[in-house]
C-alpha cells in the first residue's frame, strides 16, 4: 500500500494543488483503496455458464459454415458438369433452348447460371424428342436414428443418487465470533438483547445473498447487526442428486447480553420447515 | 444441547431479468472454454467486474457489461496479438469501449443521473462497526461526487480504485507514461475532494 501511495505522488508537476496539504488525498486514496465491491456470489458461475454456451454455438456454427462453402463448391461443381453435359449433347441441347427461351414464365433466377451462354434466338428442335426434366435432390440429408429413451420400466442405470442434504454453516465457531462482533456494544451494556429471523438466499457456492429480516427482534440495530453478520457467514451448500443447488434458509440469531459471557448464538431456528423444492 | 437444525428450503422466486433456475444449475456444470481464456476468465474477471462497477451506478447494470464485456472478449479471441498488451490491459480495453457505449447511451436517454444513495455492494473494510459506518457513509458520498466529474478523471480512478491497476498497467491501458498516470491521479483525486465537499456544504445549505 505504502508502495502504491508512493506511486500517486511519482512524477508530479508542481501545481495548485500541490500547495495544499495532501493528508486529505493521502486519505481519500486510503478510503477509496477500502472499498470493497462484492460481487454477487453465482454472477461468475453464471457468466462463466453463459460464456461456455456462446463458445459452443461459435464452434458449432463455425463448423457449419465450413461445411456448408464445401457442399456449396461440390454443387456448383456438379452443376456445371450437368450443363456442360447437357450442352454436348444435341437433343438435350434443343430441350436446354426450348427451357432458356420460355425461362422468363419460369424462374429468372435459374437462367442466370452460365453467364457465357447466350439463349439462342429461336428455338432449335434437333431430333424432335424432348427429354423429361427430372429433378433429384443433390445432397440428402442421412435421417438419424431418434435418441435411445429412457428404459421403459422407468428404472434408470446406476446407483440411486445421494439424498438431498441442507445448507450447514461452513465454520460455527468464526460464525459465533461474527455475531459477537456485530452486537452493539452500547446495547450490550444496557442489557439489549433479542432474537432476529432472518430469511437468506444460499447460492450454489455457499454465499449468502439478499437476507432479510423475516420477524423482527423489536430493536432495529439488532436487526441491522443480524444482517450484516448474516452477510458474513459462509456454508456448505445444499446438495441435491449430488450436485450443489441455491436454497432460500431461515433461521434466527440470538443476541444475548449475559455477564456469564455467553455468546451470541447463529443455530438454525426454523425447525419446522420441510423441503418443498424437490 | 441444542437439537438438530431444520432449515427451510424452497422455491426461490425469479426477479426479472434474474438468472433462471435452470441458467443457475446450467452454471453448476462443467463446461470447455478455450483453455487461456478460462486463465483469462478466473484471473481477471474481478478486476473487471470492479472497474465496471466502479463506473457504472448499479449492480445489475454492471454485471450485464461485464458479461457483454467477456462475450465480445471470447468472439474476438483470434484477434487478440499477445505481443501488444497484456490479456488484462486487452480486457479491460474492451470494458472501457463497453462502458462508454452504455454510457453514451443512458445520455441519449436523458437518464444518466442515477442515485446513488443505495449502493449495498459497495462495503467499507474498517475494523470496527462505527468505524465501518462512517467510512461507507463517506463511499457513498465519494461515488455521489464521482459520478459529477468528468469521464477522464472517472476513467482513470475506476482503473486505479476499482480494478486495482498500478500506474504502470494504467499506463499500458491508457497508452501514457507512468508519469503522466501520476499526475492525472493526483488531479482527479484533488477534483473528487473538492465535489465531495461541495456536495457535503450543498447539504448544509
Amino acid at each position: 500500500m505504502k508502495r502504491r501511495r508512493e506511486e500517486t505522488g511519482a512524477g508530479e508537476r508542481p501545481s495548485r494543488s500541490r500547495r495544499a496539504p495532501s493528508s486529505d488525498l493521502v486519505r481519500l486514496d486510503r478510503d477509496l483503496r477500502a472499498l470493497a465491491i462484492e460481487e454477487r456470489c453465482s454472477f461468475g458461475s453464471e457468466l462463466r455458464a453463459e460464456l461456455a454456451a456462446e463458445y459452443a454455438r461459435l464452434r458449432s456454427s463455425g463448423s457449419s459454415t465450413a461445411r456448408g462453402a464445401r457442399m456449396g463448391l461440390l454443387a456448383a461443381a456438379v452443376a456445371a458438369l450437368l450443363l456442360l453435359g447437357v450442352w454436348l449433347v444435341p437433343p438435350a441441347r434443343a430441350s436446354l433452348a426450348r427451357l432458356l427461351q420460355s425461362a422468363p414464365q419460369a424462374e429468372p433466377a435459374v437462367v442466370a447460371s452460365p453467364p457465357a451462354v447466350s439463349p439462342p434466338a429461336l428455338p432449335v428442335v434437333i431430333g424432335g424428342e424432348e427429354t423429361p426434366l427430372r429433378v433429384e435432390p443433390l445432397l440428402e440429408t442421412a435421417l438419424e436414428p431418434p435418441p435411445p429413451g429412457p428404459p421403459l420400466d422407468g428404472t434408470p442405470d446406476g446407483p440411486p443418487p445421494p439424498p438431498p442434504t441442507l445448507p450447514s454453516l461452513l465454520d460455527r465457531e468464526r460464525a459465533r465470533g461474527i455475531v459477537t462482533d456485530e452486537y452493539p456494544v452500547a446495547l450490550q451494556e444496557r442489557g439489549v438483547g433479542g432474537v432476529t429471523r432472518v430469511l437468506v438466499w444460499v447460492c450454489s457456492e455457499g454465499m449468502p445473498e439478499t437476507p432479510t429480516v423475516r420477524i423482527s427482534s423489536g430493536v432495529p440495530e439488532l436487526d441491522q447487526a443480524a444482517l450484516r453478520a448474516t452477510r458474513a457467514f459462509r456454508f456448505v451448500p445444499a446438495t441435491r442428486a449430488g450436485e450443489s443447488v441455491g436454497t432460500w434458509v431461515e433461521f434466527s440469531i440470538r443476541f444475548q447480553p449475559d455477564a456469564g459471557g455467553s455468546q451470541p448464538d447463529p443455530e438454525y431456528q426454523a425447525f419446522e420447515i420441510p423441503l418443498v423444492n424437490q | 444441547m441444542m437439537s438438530p437444525p431444520k432449515t427451510k428450503i424452497q422455491q426461490r422466486p425469479e426477479r426479472p431479468g434474474a438468472p433462471t433456475r435452470a441458467s443457475r444449475e446450467a452454471a453448476a456444470q462443467p463446461a470447455d472454454l478455450p483453455p487461456d481464456f478460462e486463465a483469462w476468465f478466473r484471473d481477471h474477471r474481478e478486476s473487471v467486474y470492479r472497474y465496471v462497477r466502479f463506473r457504472l451506478p448499479t449492480r445489475e447494470v454492471a454485471e450485464d457489461v461485464t458479461s457483454e464485456v467477456f462475450l465480445k472478449a471470447l468472439r474476438a479471441l483470434g484477434r487478440y496479438d499477445p505481443t501488444r498488451s497484456a490479456p488484462r490491459t486487452w480486457l479491460l480495453r474492451i470494458a472501457r469501449n463497453a462502458v462508454t457505449d452504455y454510457l453514451r447511451a443512458l445520455r441519449r436517454r436523458g437518464s444518466l443521473h442515477i442515485s446513488l444513495d443505495r449502493v449495498p455492494d459497495l462495503v467499507s473494510q474498517a475494523p470496527s462497526q462505527e468505524e465501518r459506518l462512517l467510512r461507507e457513509e463517506q463511499l457513498r458520498r465519494h461515488f455521489n461526487a464521482a459520478a459529477t466529474l468528468r469521464s477522464a478523471d472517472q476513467e482513470i480512478l475506476s482503473l486505479r480504485y476499482g480494478a486495482g491497476l498500478g500506474n504502470a498497467e494504467i499506463a499500458e491501458t491508457l497508452k501514457i507514461t507512468s508519469n503522466a498516470v501520476a499526475v492525472r491521479i493526483h488531479r482527479a483525486l484533488g477534483r473528487l475532494r473538492a465535489a465531495v465537499a461541495e456536495d457535503a456544504a450543498g447539504d448544509h445549505r
